[in-house]
């Protein structure tokens, strides 16, 4: 593998999703660290502080974001993010992963720049590797 | 069209009251009285009819003067209009207006009028007939009513099937994702670790189906009894039961039930409100202060029939801007609270609505949030 990963990050409110997720990425060694948040609000806060200290090692290149949470839902994180996601100058490839089969939400996520693309749960494993490698 | 037969210009005696008598029958079975405005001579006539209908005496003379006594006050703008319209333009109408009889009883009437020309094409009266069809536009009213009923159950069946599909999803993605890593790992060792995973998903999936079975047994419980209950005990039963956290938090409750001391109601669903309402209050109590929650009642403003119940907390509010479509979704929760399950609101609101009843809530997030039950 040319570029491994080195951080990820997961914003989801279901733990047993984020403990099976983390576990085929440590399995399959998909990236080197991984940062849990368990809402937007969390999320959102900890870009937010990034961008006031910067450190490039401290940047996901990989978001996997949930939509129904608690607190701040997926749909807000999206639109605060996106006003600051290009202030970083390094690129950061974010996708919406969802069990919402509405094809509403499918569409609108998609529709959204800041969004590279939408995976239904569950989401499969050679899914996640190719989410890991085309981001490498 | 040529008229073969022409009428006879003057009808035998016979032929006249058998006529008259076919007109009074059609007009009796039908509860259409006539009356004639004579603007010539100032005068209103009825017949006897009209009088029965709007309950006057069969002597009763009708002066013009009367007009809008006739009419319900919501409809005298309306009927004012349209009887100008007609006496001065010539419009004729066909309307159905809310009428009042002569002992102040509200009926349903058809109207309709037609101006009355001289030969010199003035108008010089307007003639017409009232027609009770009360029964109809009731019928109607309880129709439009049940619609709205079925909508709302309809609607509350289609949340069901999103939150159904939505929150079993969650679970059953969970599975697959977890007999996907089995089948992926290599040793038997890895393997039994996600035995855990598992038996967290099926504790996961027992609660969501505890809370939709809570959600359906509102839906089938919502023909139950109702009895006369009181909000006073109501209280005091709730306030027994979660005595423990009203004194850990230092709680304090005023209640004024004096506008309304008891309601028709299904007890369970009311104790459910009761208990939904305070502890939301004091789960989200502000952190710099005491919880105070103030319990009134009070009768609807526009409709004296209809008992309103007000809660209100000096708690940390809820971001209304921000919240506001989702205060009653399902597992939506807006805090960092440790035991927010977000199901509360959800149940108390479909209790509420299967009895058709409303729940509104106003919030701020300085001075604490007030919920309005309409019953």
């Amino acid at each position: 593998m040319k570029n491994k990963i080195k951080l990820a990050c997961i914003i989801d409110d279901d733990k047993i999703y984020v403990n099976l997720v983390r576990k085929i990425i440590e399995t399959k060694k998909l990236c080197d660290h991984l940062l849990i948040f368990k809402d937007g609000k969390e999320g959102i806060d900890y870009f937010e502080t990034l961008l006031q200290n910067f450190e490039k090692e401290h940047l996901p290149e990989v978001i996997l974001l949930d939509l129904n949470m608690p607190v701040m839902d997926g749909w807000e994180f999206l639109e605060r993010f996106t006003k600051i996601k290009n202030k970083f100058n390094n690129p950061i490839t974010l996708y919406v992963v969802s069990s919402s089969i509405n094809s509403i939400d499918i569409e609108k996520a998609k529709s959204l720049s800041s969004v590279q693309n939408y995976l239904i749960k569950p989401v499969k494993i050679d899914e996640l590797e190719a989410v890991f490698n085309k981001t490498a | 069209m040529t008229e073969t037969n022409p009428k006879p210009h003057i009808l035998p005696n016979e032929k006249l009251e058998e006529d008259n008598f076919y007109y009074r029958e059609s007009a009796l079975m039908t509860s259409t009285g006539s009356w004639y405005i004579d603007f010539e001579n100032k005068k209103s006539y009825w017949d006897d009819i009209t009088r029965t209908i709007l309950e006057y005496p069969l002597d009763f003379v009708p002066s013009l003067k009367m007009g809008m006594s006739l009419y319900a006050e919501e409809h005298h703008a309306f009927i004012a209009n349209t009887f100008f319209e007609c006496a001065l333009s010539g419009i004729p109408f066909d309307t159905e207006i809310l009428m009042l009889t002569a002992n102040k009883r509200k009926f349903w009437a058809r109207a309709i009028g037609k101006p009355i020309y001289n030969d010199a094409k003035k108008i010089i009266g307007v003639r017409g007939i009232f027609q009770d069809i009360d029964d109809n536009i009731q019928k109607e009213i309880n129709l439009e009513k049940a619609s709205g009923i079925v909508a709302s159950q309809n609607n509350r069946l289609f949340n069901f099937a999103h939150i159904v599909s939505h929150n079993l999803r969650s679970h059953s993605s969970n599975l697959t994702l977890i007999v996907q890593l089995i089948n992926d790992l290599d040793t038997v060792e890895e393997k039994l670790e996600l035995l855990d995973n598992i038996t967290h998903v099926s504790e996961s999936l027992n609660t969501t189906i505890e809370h939709l079975n809570e959600v359906v047994s509102i839906q089938t419980s919502s023909n139950q009894l109702k009895e006369q209950v009181s909000f006073n005990n109501t209280l005091d039963q709730v306030t027994t039961s979660i005595n423990q956290i009203i004194l850990n938090n230092n709680v304090t409750i005023n209640s004024d039930f004096s506008r309304a001391e008891f309601i028709e109601y299904i007890p369970a669903y009311l104790d459910s409100i009761f208990l939904n309402l305070l502890t939301n209050a004091i789960k989200y109590k502000h952190k710099d202060r005491d919880p105070v929650i103030n319990i009134s009642t009070s009768l609807d403003y526009t409709n004296k029939d209809r008992i309103v119940l007000k809660i209100s907390d000096n708690g940390s509010g809820i971001d209304m801007d921000k919240f506001g479509d989702k205060v009653f979704g399902m597992y939506k929760t807006f805090h960092y609270n440790a035991d927010a399950r977000g199901i509360g609101l959800f149940i108390t609101k479909n209790q509420i609505e299967s009895l058709n009843g409303e729940i509104q809530v106003k919030s701020d997030l300085s001075s604490g949030t007030t919920f309005t039950i309409k019953f």
